[in-house]
């Protein structure tokens, strides 16, 4: 594909060791799209051979607001159906720029592998030493293997290798929109983590139009979110008050996910005083709050002033603070961190309902979004970005037709 | 003698001891000018009588000091030689300093002519910023340069932008001037005060050409080759049409090995992969500053090599045969490279000093980049685009 | 003209990383950006760097400053927390998009 995407998508055989790159055909795109619908496409193509999709939206990557979203398509261990999860924070463009736009991760690997992909290259590394290890440590571990700070992860923990669906794949070292138990199918698939890090381009046909295009809906989105971050920015996560009030006293600073202007994210400091701007030397002072909703489950099921230090437990064991939280006894930190450990080694952790709780608000922009490669949550506060409006800049940056509809499932 | 079409000119470009990485501008220029007969020497090539083989010599940016220890007076004489019975020279900042006479004791260069320049002192004005590459000691004296980046020149005829980043200010006749620095502009940096920089600069010569026996020398203060700068590119080729040819034999040949099949995926695999983890390891790299010789090497530099290598390789994969000479030595380079920056980016992190590292990146890349732009130019002169040869 | 760096106001988008390529090369890409984002991502430690043709604007979490090249940034925050200069410089251009595409306010245009 000439526009918007790479010139490949990977086809990963975790079996055999081997990459195949494969030409992302004009046609695929017309047709598909991008995002949860191609990926969907892919899923089909691939299906007998037990495949977990990780892929880019047509604008991931590129500067329509909020271009953050990758979106993982496999069948959930927990619905037992196909799920696609919204990867939010910067895998999902990551990944466009590695120079594949999707990559498609087959069978299962003999030993603890994890996927390198760097520059329209392909490595399999032995993951051996890392299983075990939570998702904190993977990360720092293939960050330094690898040389660079900036590799973007989608990564398990215990729960994943213990293959609980109730596991999570973690971005990096924070909770993202996988509600599926995907964490189980790494641990399944021998899979510890994908590790993403490109220096690609992508081309775009009218530049001059699309730039024209762009800053128009960009100004449009900046004053549909208007002032709110934070938890402000979150309504939707339905918060407790008790919480948010605990939040408040160890908030640090509000981030949003890449190019996007909605800065819903929160670090909450609890190992240092929260007003230091100045980095200090405890490496660990706290936990970015990723997934509204999750910390709101966490939230109620601990002391509100220990939700931060607790939702950081969920994560590092890889674990889906929606699925877990019922199941934690203890109130405090200490004992809830306790609890947490023993459920992300034993099948107690399976016992859950299956509700669907997604990490996005719900909006009539949601699906279009899974598709355009937008992240959801700005979605549903920018009406800006509609179906029809990224169907225009759709067709000036791609120069194919497309409408409203192409960004239906 | 009449012009010569650009396709047939014989470029020969100095890559040797003391040439920074801006002889990566003159190969991206004169690719998209459209020459094909563009070969890279090195201080041996040079001592071994390689020039007459190539109708002109490009000596582009870097250290002079350093260009002439690597020549010694065996291989700056060879270059005379080669301007007197015909050839010609080019020569950028760095080339044009180490061309001409500017004090009365000079450094034992080349002194192809006297020109004296108006930013040699013995007590140069104080600078306003960037000190340390303000500034290079020159005998009893400074070479300053009191302004860098983006300013105007021209003459009666035409006037345009085009960079400088340390060239001469040149006091030459009327009869040799091609080009003066007639003003600055809004990206000017000025590293002293804008008046002193005006009268340092404007009114003297940016560009000029002195005949030298049977050959000429080109000699230019602003890289005219700067990509950037589409203009100064079209003077420069304005410039190569006029060059008379002179290579009396064929250019110099390596032992050329063909890859094709599986052999060449192999070797693009690794050189691809060695590459693709430099160019990750380069993008992380922090703060560093490598003094070698005289000159600052800025390590956005060495990026900036990678990606060129990197598309290179990139339009490289897309055939499926490759001349290459030395494919084993490259492999070598390429994971030297990798390893090299592994190696600097945990001794930074501690504090320590790389700059021993830094020389061997900076050969290791220049060698790789040199190897493939060699096949690059090698099929560009075969035409194999029109003989069917793209996969 | 100049770009002013409010660090405090950034959320760490890349926006303006996205931006500043885009005006280079047409394309989109982050690396072709003369300014570059910076995290120390466990400790939420982030702001921009601002290539510049003698030094570079850091804007750091607590607060922007310009460090001249050849001058070693402060040594304080950490070694990787270090200004990285692997990037074309600043080339000031005019009516900026990394400025009309920061959605903060964090960078602004000054004569």
């Amino acid at each position: 594909m000439d526009y918007m995407y790479t010139e490949y998508y990977l086809v990963v055989d975790l079996a055999t060791g081997e990459a195949e790159e494969v030409e992302l055909e004009e046609k695929f795109v017309k047709e598909y799209v991008g995002g949860a619908k191609l990926n969907l496409a892919l899923y089909e193509k691939y299906k007998d051979e037990d495949p977990i999709v990780f892929g880019s939206g047509l604008f991931t990557s590129t500067m329509v607001p909020g271009s953050c979203l990758g979106v993982l398509t496999a069948k959930s261990p927990v619905t037992g159906k196909i799920a696609h999860a919204p990867i939010t924070w910067n895998a999902g463009a990551e990944l466009k720029f590695t120079g594949y736009s999707f990559v498609v991760v087959k069978n299962k690997a003999e030993k603890p592998t994890y996927l390198w992909l760097h520059d329209e290259i392909a490595d399999f590394v032995d993951a051996t030493a890392l299983w075990g290890k939570d998702t904190w440590q993977t990360t720092d571990a293939i960050r330094e293997e690898q040389g660079e700070d900036r590799i973007q992860l989608l990564v398990i923990g215990k729960a994943g290798e213990n293959k609980l669906t109730s596991a999570q794949v973690i971005n990096n070292y924070w909770g993202d929109g996988d509600r599926f138990g995907f964490g189980a199918i790494f641990g399944e698939k021998n899979l510890k983590a994908i590790a993403m890090r490109g220096m690609g381009e992508l081309d775009v046909d009218d530049a001059e139009g699309f730039l024209e295009k762009v800053e128009e809906v960009f100004k449009d989105v900046v004053s549909q979110v208007g002032s709110a971050k934070g938890f402000d920015a979150a309504a939707y996560a339905n918060i407790p008050a008790a919480v948010k009030a605990a939040a408040a006293k160890q908030t640090h600073r509000v981030e949003a996910d890449f190019n996007s202007p909605l800065a819903y994210k929160v670090y909450l400091k609890y190992r240092e005083d929260p007003s230091v701007m100045a980095m200090s030397d405890i490496w660990n002072p706290g936990v970015l709050v990723s997934d509204p909703i999750g910390f709101a489950a966490i939230g109620n099921a601990v002391n509100p002033e220990a939700a931060g230090e607790v939702l950081e437990a969920v994560f590092r064991l890889g674990l889906n603070p929606v699925a877990i939280a019922s199941k934690i006894k203890a109130k405090d930190a200490k004992g809830a961190i306790a609890d947490l450990e023993k459920l992300a080694e034993s099948s107690e952790a399976e016992k859950f309902d299956a509700v669907y709780s997604p990490i996005s608000p719900e909006s009539e922009r949601t699906e279009a979004a899974y598709i355009a490669g937008i992240c959801p949550v700005l979605a549903a506060k920018a009406e800006a970005l509609n179906a029809e409006t990224l169907a225009e800049l759709a067709s000036i940056s791609t120069g194919i037709d497309f409408d409203a509809d192409a960004f239906k499932m | 003698m009449g012009r010569m079409d650009s396709e047939n000119l014989k470029i020969a470009i100095y890559i040797g001891h003391g040439a920074s990485y801006s002889w990566i501008w003159f190969v991206k220029t004169f690719d998209s000018l459209d020459f094909n007969e563009v070969y890279f020497l090195d201080e041996s090539d040079i001592k071994n009588g390689e020039l007459s083989n190539y109708d002109c010599l490009v000596l582009p940016g870097g250290d002079p000091f350093l260009i002439a220890d690597g020549l010694l007076e065996e291989g700056l004489d060879k270059i005379r030689q080669f301007v007197k019975n015909g050839g010609t020279y080019i020569g950028v900042c760095a080339g044009t300093y180490l061309s001409i006479i500017f004090n009365d004791d000079p450094m034992p260069w080349l002194n192809f002519a006297e020109v004296p320049i108006n930013n040699f002192s013995e007590r140069p004005p104080e600078a306003i910023r960037m000190k340390y590459k303000y500034i290079v000691p020159y005998k009893d004296g400074f070479v300053f340069h009191p302004v860098r980046g983006s300013l105007e020149v021209g003459n009666k005829d035409m006037s345009f932008k085009a960079p400088l980043y340390g060239g001469p200010s040149m006091m030459a006749p009327a009869e040799n001037r091609l080009l003066d620095y007639v003003d600055f502009d809004d990206k000017t940096l000025y590293l002293v005060e804008e008046d002193t920089a005006k009268k340092t600069m404007v009114g003297n010569a940016a560009g000029i050409r002195v005949p030298v026996g049977r050959g000429c020398l080109y000699l230019f203060g602003p890289h005219f080759e700067h990509p950037s700068y589409p203009r100064a590119n079209m003077f420069l080729y304005d410039i190569m049409s006029k060059i008379k040819p002179f290579a009396i034999g064929p250019a110099k040949k390596g032992d050329i090995v063909l890859l094709h099949g599986d052999d060449l995926g192999e070797w693009l695999g690794i050189i691809k992969r060695e590459l693709s983890s430099a160019r990750v390891l380069s993008s992380g790299l922090v703060n560093l500053r490598w003094k070698i010789g005289e000159k600052i090497w800025e390590d956005e530099k060495i990026i900036y090599f990678l990606n060129e290598t990197w598309k290179t390789i990139r339009t490289l994969q897309r055939y499926d045969l490759l001349p290459i000479e030395d494919p084993k030595g490259l492999e070598t380079n390429a994971r030297l490279i990798h390893s090299l920056l592994a190696e600097i980016r945990v001794l930074s992190k501690g504090g320590q000093d790389t700059s021993k590292e830094a020389e061997m990146l900076i050969e290791a890349t220049k060698k790789l980049s040199k190897g493939l732009f060699d096949t690059y130019f090698n099929l560009k002169r075969n035409n194999w685009w029109s003989n069917g040869k793209i996969s | 003209m100049s770009i002013k760096v409010e660090p405090e106001k950034c959320i760490n988008c890349g926006a303006c990383e996205l931006a500043c390529s885009f005006y280079r090369d047409e394309v989109f890409t982050t690396m072709s950006s003369s300014i570059m984002m910076y995290r120390e991502e466990v400790r939420n430690y982030f702001g921009l760097m601002l290539k510049e043709e003698d030094g570079m604007i850091e804007g750091r979490p607590e607060g922007a400053k310009f460090v001249a090249e050849g001058e070693a940034s402060d040594s304080e925050a950490g070694a990787s927390a270090k200004p990285i200069l692997m990037r074309e410089p600043c080339d000031k251009c005019k009516n900026a998009l990394c400025v009309r595409f920061c959605p903060t306010g964090c960078l602004i245009e000054v004569d």
